[in-house]
């Protein structure tokens, strides 16, 4: 079966469609859910736990487990906020699991200065900021980490944010604003200006 | 006139492209005269900037085309559960769930109850900080050691009867989500011996009723009281950390 050429078809029609359609039997429509929503949830898998293994993995544990539970799902709140709260237990099951990669970032890293280094390393340096980037994003409290990492993609608004995460609006951006301040004062300590050039 | 706090709100507003345009007027104004605000726009616009424009590394095209051709070998191999859906009784259904949870929370607790329930502190105080917590929290007062009250109700779900069930039951989730944070299972952490204890027994809870089983319930906010709810959040929480934050979590260090 062709995907592109299926979703290609599906683009117009709704999410609370295909999931009607799947609840009476087609299962196929899953597919077209699926690739709506595969790169995002990727995405937000990456950015919450910051290794692209995991990520890819969870990516395709999301989706088997939202179709083993499609046919129980009450269309209560959206598909979408749906599976990434589905996205969101499992990144936090999976923190606890064996399986969770945990990488050990070098600490010398902190002292790397970004100021007057000769061009012809600059390759290296960029691989320097982004894994001080993302030691940065890594030493956020859990939930302001978790919370901008729904939203940078755009995927998400606040207030489905607040609903995956079951919390109010407030929270979600107090939680926000909490993290870029965070991360502002960090990149500070770090001698980082800005990224912009990566 | 805005002040500076509501500039704070304009500023994560306008970042993420969500502004209302009738206040820019009034937030330029601001801006031209506060010299703080200024710097802290452009700072966190540039600190945003920075983190929206990180590339991550993408799957290759070959992980999705597998991907899909994986997904679609699942789905003819594996059937979707079948679910009985009772939309009627749907917040009785959650409530009965909450109460069976809690009871057997306590069998679990009581169980396991020969010198491993680890003890924070008399048992009187406790129950004491719970319902002083929940009458504050009826009255819309947030408790000022929310940290006591968050730790003994996870230590403590077991007396659940000695307290006031009407009251915990009325509470809204929204509250009772307000009063969970990871300092206060840190509270519950750092009142053990053994911290991997309660550790042990919020995992032993999430692996009875994994968040699969939130999920059947129909995935949806219930008005009550629902344990298995705030486990989940607890334990994400603290799941969730690195292993330096944690360090500093269970040293009581740990800055929400």
């Amino acid at each position: 079966m062709d995907n592109e050429e299926l979703s290609g078809n599906f683009d117009k029609v709704t999410d609370e469609e295909l999931v009607s359609r799947f609840k009476s039997g087609d299962h196929s429509s899953f597919i077209n859910l699926v690739d709506r929503y595969k790169k995002g949830l990727y995405g937000m898998f990456y950015r919450v736990l910051r290794n692209q293994a995991d990520a890819e993995d969870l990516t395709q544990e999301v989706f088997l487990k939202a179709y083993i539970n499609l046919n129980g799902f009450r269309e209560e709140s959206s598909f979408k906020t749906w599976l990434y709260r589905i996205g969101i237990n499992l990144a936090s099951n999976f923190k606890k699991s064996g399986r969770y990669n945990r990488e050990i970032l070098d600490n010398s890293l902190t002292e790397f200065n970004s100021k007057s280094q000769p061009v012809f390393i600059k390759n290296l340096i960029e691989k320097d900021q982004t894994r001080l980037l993302s030691k940065a994003i890594k030493s956020l409290p859990t939930k302001q980490r978790v919370t901008l990492s729904l939203r940078i993609d755009k995927e998400l608004k606040n207030h489905e944010i607040a609903e995956i995460l079951d919390c109010p609006i407030g929270t979600v951006k107090a939680n926000l604003f909490h993290a870029i301040n965070n991360l502002r004062e960090k990149f500070k300590k770090m001698g980082i200006n800005s990224f912009k050039e990566l | 006139m805005m002040n500076c706090d509501e500039i704070k709100n304009y500023i994560l507003d306008l970042i993420l492209g969500e502004s209302d345009l009738s206040e820019s007027e009034e937030f330029e104004n601001h801006l031209s005269a506060c010299e703080s605000c200024k710097t802290l726009y452009s700072e966190l616009k540039e600190t945003y900037q920075t983190i929206e424009s990180e590339k991550i590394p993408l799957p290759s095209d070959d992980f999705w085309n597998d991907f899909d051709s994986q997904l679609q070998e699942v789905i003819k191999t594996k059937k979707s559960k079948k679910v009985i859906q009772f939309p009627i009784f749907n917040r009785f259904l959650a409530y009965a769930a909450s109460i069976l949870i809690v009871v057997l929370t306590g069998l679990f607790l009581n169980f396991n109850n020969m010198n491993q329930i680890p003890k924070t502190s008399d048992e009187s105080i406790i129950v004491k900080n719970i319902s002083a917590s929940l009458s504050d929290n009826k009255k819309n007062v947030k408790y000022s050691n929310d940290l006591e009250f968050e730790g003994s109700l996870i230590l403590n779900l077991n007396k659940i009867d000695t307290i006031d069930k009407e009251n915990l039951i009325e509470l809204e989730l929204d509250n009772i989500s307000n009063l969970i944070s990871l300092s206060d299972y840190s509270t519950a952490l750092n009142g053990n011996e053994d911290s991997s204890y309660s550790e042990y027994v919020l995992t032993e809870l999430i692996n009875g009723f994994d968040s699969s089983s939130l999920q059947d319930w129909g995935n949806q906010t219930t008005p009550f009281f629902d344990p298995v709810e705030i486990i989940n959040d607890l334990y994400y929480d603290y799941m969730i950390l690195s292993d330096e934050e944690r360090e500093l979590f269970e040293n009581g260090l740990y800055d929400v």
